[in-house]
């Protein structure tokens, strides 16, 4: 479940870690109005904690055992936002000091199982649990948001890794990063998350939780209104849009050239194309203008690479200057 | 001489070989409560016990450990960013020279990234094959044309560039970690721009791993040298329920012990560090040979 360096391309790394940049921020928002001060030591402890349920290995039957990622767990104790933090500092701490996980990869990971995996969990367990259930509905409900939501995470690991082949490959067909496609990933990750791994986060989750709910159930995560009102508002936004995104077509919205603007608008605004004449790098495509030669293009691409890490390394000497201040 | 002065020990304390407690010996091998033991036995041994390169008067050692990190970051980006198997080669040769002059024994950077490797490299064996990769033929298996079977050389090559590929990104973050002592590691990423609480929380994160798998360690072992009836599949699985329960229940009294501590130092919900940043002409140094490499790589 945790990618190390190395099987995602950068692009993916990136794209996933700007997808968990304003996860973090909301959760980060959300953890500080409810906790204020209390902040850094629940987070810190209730890392710690998650942490530490990820080493336990759970038995299930058939005499073998398996480790849990304890992502509904610790959901079920801190809500599903706080758990968002909590998980990205245990997977954090994996990846530094345990080489469990890359750092490239660290967005990726913090996606699938800080982000999906609670959330899937959380709102499974409540839209089964929906209303006043008895022990027994909560104990399924449990059970099948473990379920689910280890799923969910595995098939999100196996989208992203099957989709290396199509987004990063050589010209001659060679794969660069993960080399299998979705049609081997999805099934593979599936087969052993649905026959295995869900099963031993389905059976952790079940029988940690429902050991609570008969013990202290009080320190359980209240959610302050209806749980499932955001999921409900989420749907209904999905519904409405999910026609529109399929009429749209063509660039990014705003990434136009002058060119596309004009087949776009049937003109190109004048002072766009005047901008666009107006900056043209010193050493266009890294290459010293009159270098034309093979060897003297190799010397531009060094003086180039020498000269650009000269520059960003005056901009941090001088911000660092300015900082000490 | 025990066994005729009228001592009777009960048979099944006689036999030996087989685990007494099913949740210590479930089917084939260990128990859930042995693994568990060893797990956390094999933790702290790794986080009791480094290596020591961290204090060695080294390359990487004499690098402000920000800097080092920005650096070994870039290198790993110029890894991510490597498309052929000689330059991901040149570049682990660097990290191999860089180790040495860190004085770090490349033995145990080789021991650290083995676990990883060995794994991608039974992860991706297959796909040497061509119904995953087609391509040039290298090795033909089965000529048949209803299910050719052979080892393509796209193949070969893609796994090479991939293994290489984790193989220097792994080592690279193993060389930072085995030369960095844990404390500097938190320093030096207060300086990137994640919010401080996040730092903070982090550093005591990992103090606090500490002290709660010393509470696993002692109520696994406590249940182990109680065990003298076996138990049921359930049983074990309701006392583990019952122990993770009370690990998250004494993780929140301790954080509540923590801030009320913090509340009586003066803790108002700020976090103020003493960090100043000062670097000098080889850090500098460094992250700009980093860059560089980076800069070289992104034009192959």
């Amino acid at each position: 479940m945790h990618i190390p360096d190395g099987y995602l391309s950068p692009k993916t790394c990136g794209v996933l870690y700007a997808a968990m940049a304003p996860v973090w921020y909301l959760s980060a928002r959300k953890v500080q109005k409810t906790l204020h001060a209390k902040q850094i030591p629940l987070l810190a402890l209730s890392a710690a904690f998650t942490f530490v349920i990820m080493m336990f290995n759970i038995p299930i039957p058939g005499g073998t055992t398996g480790h849990m990622v304890g992502g509904v767990v610790v959901a079920s104790v801190l809500g599903p936002w706080a758990t968002v933090i909590s998980l990205s500092l245990a997977l954090t701490i994996q990846a530094l000091l345990f080489g469990d996980g890359g750092i490239t990869t660290l967005g990726a990971n913090c996606f699938n199982m800080a982000f999906l995996m609670p959330f899937a969990g959380y709102y499974v367990y409540h839209i089964i649990a929906a209303g006043n259930p008895g022990q027994r509905r909560k104990w399924v409900a449990l059970f099948i948001a473990g379920y689910v939501a280890m799923n969910i995470a595995a098939l999100a690991v196996a989208v992203e890794l099957g989709i290396q082949p199509l987004i990063a490959s050589s010209p001659d067909g060679r794969p660069l990063y993960a080399p299998y496609p979705l049609s081997v990933t999805i099934p593979a990750m599936a087969a052993s998350h649905l026959m295995f791994f869900g099963l031993v986060e389905a059976i952790g989750t079940a029988m940690v939780v429902s050991y609570v709910f008969k013990t202290n159930e009080a320190m359980l995560y209240k959610p302050a209104h209806n749980p499932l009102k955001p999921l409900w508002i989420a749907l209904i936004i999905l519904i409405i849009l999910t026609p529109l995104g399929l009429l749209a077509k063509g660039t990014a919205w705003g990434e136009w050239a002058s060119e596309e603007l004009k087949s776009i608008l049937g003109y190109a605004p004048a002072g766009l194309q005047r901008l666009e004449g107006l900056w043209t790098s010193i050493m266009p495509g890294y290459n010293i203008p009159g270098f034309d030669s093979p060897m003297k293009s190799t010397l531009g691409y060094v003086v180039s690479a020498a000269l650009g890490s000269a520059l960003i390394v005056l901009t941090i000497y001088i911000a660092g200057r300015i900082w000490k201040r | 001489m025990g066994l005729s002065n009228g001592v009777n020990i009960p048979e099944w304390l006689k036999t030996t070989g087989v685990a007494a407690c099913p949740c210590c010996s479930i089917g084939r091998g260990k128990g859930f409560i042995e693994k568990n033991i060893a797990a956390i036995a094999s933790f702290i041994k790794e986080v009791l016990e480094p290596e020591g390169f961290a204090n060695k008067n080294g390359l990487l050692q004499q690098i402000d450990p920000r800097a080092r990190l920005l650096g070994i970051l870039l290198f790993m980006l110029t890894a991510a960013l490597l498309k052929s198997a000689l330059s991901i080669i040149l570049l682990l040769s660097l990290v191999i020279l860089m180790a040495a002059a860190s004085r770090v024994n490349a033995m145990i950077l080789l021991k650290r990234a083995l676990p990883v490797l060995i794994f991608t490299l039974f992860l991706v064996l297959p796909a040497v094959f061509n119904f995953i990769n087609p391509g040039a033929p290298v090795i033909t298996i089965s000529a048949r044309d209803a299910f050719p079977l052979y080892i393509s050389k796209q193949g070969l090559e893609g796994i090479a560039v991939f293994l290489l590929r984790v193989g220097a990104m792994v080592s690279l973050l193993s060389l930072f970690m085995l030369t960095t002592a844990y404390s500097d590691v938190f320093r030096a990423l207060q300086t990137f721009p994640i919010p401080k609480i996040f730092v903070a929380a982090l550093s005591m994160t990992f103090r606090y791993i500490m002290v709660l798998i010393k509470v696993a360690e002692d109520s696994h072992l406590a249940r182990k040298v109680r065990t003298i009836k076996p138990s049921t599949l359930k049983q074990g699985r309701g006392w583990l329920a019952s122990r993770i329960w009370f690990i998250i229940e004494r993780s929140m009294e301790t954080a509540e012990d923590v801030y009320l501590a913090m509340t009586a130092r003066g803790f108002m919900g700020e976090i103020k560090t003493m960090t100043i940043f000062e670097m000098k002409g080889r850090d500098y140094g460094w992250i700009g040979f980093s860059l560089f490499i980076l800069f070289l790589s992104m034009q192959l």
